[in-house]
């Protein structure tokens, strides 16, 4: 008879023994992964084997990743961990988001003046470059303004929209109330940026702070109803479903057409400013003007000729510039994040152009490089 | 590789584990030999050469020290072991503080070398000592076997973070150890806790240090919340690795002694040094403090022996001199209890002397954690209000409610609390056979949970 005292024992290894060679196995029996679709990026794969690799320390580093990458049911873990963070540790960030019932927050905290002075400053030196016919300026409020709770950091994005307001010789078009009634449907659950429904609310009230009469009645098509949101991944929670998303048609946006200039030497067009994402796309967000680039321009032959705007802008302007477009024969966005400002001065043509400034309070506040 | 990643739980962890049970009982030193230079060579595929030249060098040193104990050619073999060790140890880990140190002092630029400062060094190196200084004081007879000697330098388990085994602690158990389910589900136990006090408790606290540390809103409640992040951040860390130290070790028929005794419930800093990294402080005791005269000798030699062993147990700590600050602070304070304090503090209400054990520690883990003078005392200035820093802001507010379960967790968690209720805990059959594997098995999930999304995994005493 086997003693007692092992008997006792056999849980204890047999659910250790488990536990490692299980995973282990798991791990050797999974494909490996070239991306995460929740993550929305490329996944390490197994690191080169070579004496100069191994002797550097670099395998052994690489390997931790590729480790880490690849484990088995990662996705699942990562939600149990969130899970883990809120309901036993009672915290409220996971990954640096605010999963929040069915939604994800940024964390908008910590003001940056030296970014928000230099963007400012940058505005007026492009303004006084290219002499617009008319200068707007405009920043488009983060989804966080929307939490009414104290027990959230949030800093006020006034103390970055107003001396951005104060500063840049343009109008200054007010977006910022689209996040105080809370975010409702003007945002994605769990992506930062406007919904199609968020972007018209927006482009309305653009459109009247510049001078135009915003066009209303647009037929809807659901793009996608599994959008994986840029903060869905972070939030790693189960209450917050995937995003869809909807394109706005009428006639003359569906007459539009885009170039994208994404190098010197490549530009790239599409005869709609919708462009359908690859089925490896990560983002199906990107289906707005094909994603981001230096310089795009949307070509709309419903407009008068010679009618013409430039947007500076982030991310956030995609999903609004096809309803702007609709007042211009051209309009250009540019990204100075991916070009240099002295390339678009001497190849954008300015003369008789609007001038529009549109920036995310968040962008403008984290990155130093956003007017460059 | 460090216990707690993913590459050792899932890859070398059950490789060494069959190939360790499977092969024959004759063989299984040579393949722990194999498998522990394997662990070391990951990290270290460089230095590996440093460590087996040290070995082998001691190994023939112990021999001529063994062969002519007493005489000449003995103490001779033991000086050449003890500078050799030191020599290696001191050049890899401590040249560029030396360098630095007399430029400085001489206002000349000398280049400092550019090492990388091997893994581990400072544990295997003390443990080379106790080896030569036991066999040259006839504690223990110099090992014949090369890979027996070299496996117990390099055993994995304690290799790079010990705790600092001495040989002839486990002499026995190298020659022969017993391998049962039991020892080995204690081992399980032990490492899984360690696991789960490094992964969820250590790392998750760690980043409220690090808020603390990189915010742009200082104030006094931040600063203090972040010292008492980092109080607890590198006791769950480094106890915690002790445990999978020994845990790792019980799995392999040994048993390696304790690091750690709740050293934050000590009411004077010289319980504390009694409870704290134990092992560390067995090993200058018997190889530097005694021999120094220990406390038989006249006060003001007594007062020196101290200060001297702190400010070597400091410099072992790192190559800066805050660390041998923070060695000489504690010995200090050992002087200034062993001279009133202790005797004033045992009058006062318990709560007074843990209070003082307390802040007394938490002050020290600025000057050890911190590694300028500027960053330790802008840190130090912020916490007592002298930097113009508000007394809280929404930040210090925010992390304090986003870390307050965490913390009041690891407190408990520090003190004996937990083993007093495992204790108490009915010890049926169901909770033996079904409920404690469970919670086991639920640690080492949560734990890969986090180890999965985690991109903050740093161990504090790798570095030494």
């Amino acid at each position: 008879m086997r003693p007692k005292l092992a008997n006792d024992a056999i849980g204890s290894v047999a659910v250790f023994l488990a536990f490692i060679f299980g995973i282990t196995a798991l791990n050797v029996l999974t494909p490996t992964k070239d991306t995460s679709v929740y993550e929305r990026r490329a996944l390490a794969q197994f690191p080169t084997v070579s004496v100069e690799n191994v002797l550097s320390g670099g395998f052994a580093h690489d390997f931790g990743v590729f480790a880490q990458d690849q484990a088995a049911y990662r996705d699942e873990m990562r939600f149990v961990k969130s899970a883990v963070e809120r309901t036993v540790f009672q915290k409220v960030t996971n990954n640096g988001v605010y999963p929040i019932g069915d939604r994800v927050y940024d964390q908008f905290h910590g003001i940056r003046d030296d970014y928000v002075s230099a963007a400012g400053r940058r505005m007026n030196e492009i303004l006084a470059a290219v002499q617009p016919a008319s200068a707007y300026l405009s920043l488009v409020p983060t989804k966080a303004q929307g939490l009414q709770d104290d027990r959230y950091l949030l800093s006020d994005q006034h103390a970055v929209a107003d001396p951005l307001r104060d500063s840049v010789q343009a109008d200054y078009v007010d977006l910022l109330w689209l996040a105080d009634a809370g975010p409702g449907v003007r945002y994605y659950g769990a992506d930062p940026h406007w919904t199609t429904s968020g972007a018209i609310d927006a482009y309305g009230a653009l459109a009247r702070g510049m001078g135009l009469d915003p066009v209303t009645g647009y037929r809807f098509e659901q793009f996608t109803d599994t959008y994986v949101g840029s903060e869905y991944g972070k939030a790693a929670s189960w209450s917050v479903p995937l995003d869809t998303i909807e394109l706005a048609h009428n006639d003359v946006i569906d007459g539009m057409s885009i170039c994208r200039i994404e190098t010197a030497d490549r530009t790239v067009c599409h005869d709609s400013v919708y462009v359908p994402t690859p089925p490896e796309s990560l983002d199906d967000y990107d289906v707005f003007l094909g994603g981001l680039a230096p310089i795009v321009e949307i070509t709309n032959p419903a407009a008068p000729a010679g009618s013409h705007l430039v947007m500076f802008k982030d991310s956030y302007a995609h999903a609004v510039a096809p309803f702007l477009a609709q007042h211009y024969r051209t309009t250009t966005l540019v990204d100075l994040r991916y070009v240099e400002r002295q390339y678009v001065l001497d190849n954008v043509d300015f003369d008789g152009a609007d001038v529009l400034f549109l920036y995310s309070t968040s962008v403008i506040n984290t990155d130093s490089r956003a007017v460059n | 590789m460090v216990f707690s990643s993913l590459e050792f739980l899932f890859f070398f962890l059950p490789t060494i584990l069959v190939a360790y049970f499977v092969a024959p009982t004759r063989f299984r030193n040579p393949v722990l030999l194999a498998g522990s230079l394997f662990f070391y060579a990951w990290g270290e595929p460089v230095y590996i050469v440093l460590m087996l030249v040290s070995i082998t060098v001691n190994y023939g040193l112990a021999l001529v020290i063994d062969a002519h104990r007493g005489r000449r050619r003995a103490r001779l073999a033991l000086l050449a072991s003890v500078v050799v060790s030191l020599g290696l140890l001191g050049y890899f880990k401590y040249a560029g503080l030396l360098v630095s140190t007399v430029n400085s002092l001489l206002g000349i630029d000398l280049a400092a070398p550019d090492l990388a400062l091997p893994i581990g060094i400072s544990f295997y190196t003390f443990q080379i000592l106790s080896y030569t200084i036991d066999v040259s004081r006839g504690n223990v007879p110099a090992q014949r076997r090369w890979v027996t000697l070299a496996m117990y330098i390099s055993l994995f388990p304690q290799l790079i973070a010990g705790p600092i085994v001495r040989y002839k602690t486990i002499v026995g158990q190298l020659a022969s150890r017993t391998h049962s389910l039991e020892l080995f589900a204690e081992g399980v136990g032990r490492f899984t806790i360690g696991l789960a006090k490094k992964v969820l408790i250590a790392n998750n606290i760690g980043l409220l240090w690090q808020a603390a540390q990189e915010t742009s809103e200082p104030s006094v409640a931040l600063a203090w919340l972040g010292i008492v992040a980092f109080t607890l951040q590198i006791y769950f860390d480094f106890s915690g690795y002790s445990d999978m130290a020994i845990g790792l070790g019980r799995m392999f028929g040994f048993t390696f002694p304790e690091n750690f005794d709740h050293p934050y419930v000590s009411r004077t800093v010289t319980e504390f040094w009694r409870r704290w990294h134990m092992s560390l402080g067995q090993w200058f005791r018997d190889y530097v403090y005694i021999p120094l005269g220990g406390s038989r000798v006249p006060y003001w030699t007594w007062v020196r022996n101290v200060l001297v062993v702190w400010f070597l147990t400091g410099l072992w700590h790192g190559a800066s001199w805050n660390f041998a600050i923070w060695g000489v602070y504690f010995g200090v304070l050992m002087i200034l209890e062993k001279a009133f304090l202790r005797a004033f503090l045992e009058r006062l209400p318990r709560v007074f002397s843990h209070a003082y054990l307390i802040l007394a520690v938490m002050l020290s883990w600025t000057f050890f954690e911190l590694t300028t003078a500027d960053q330790i005392l802008d840190y130090l200035g912020t916490m007592f209000g002298l930097s113009g820093a508000p007394f809280s802001n929404a930040e210090a507010v925010f992390l304090f409610q986003e870390n307050l379960v965490l913390i009041v967790f690891g407190i408990v968690a520090a003190t004996p609390v937990m083993a007093f209720l495992s204790r108490r805990a009915p010890q049926t059959r169901l909770v033996r056979v079904a409920l404690v594997p469970a919670a086991q098995g639920a640690l080492l999930l949560l734990s890969y949970a986090y180890l999965v999304d985690s991109s903050f995994n740093p161990f504090l005493y790798f570095r030494f």
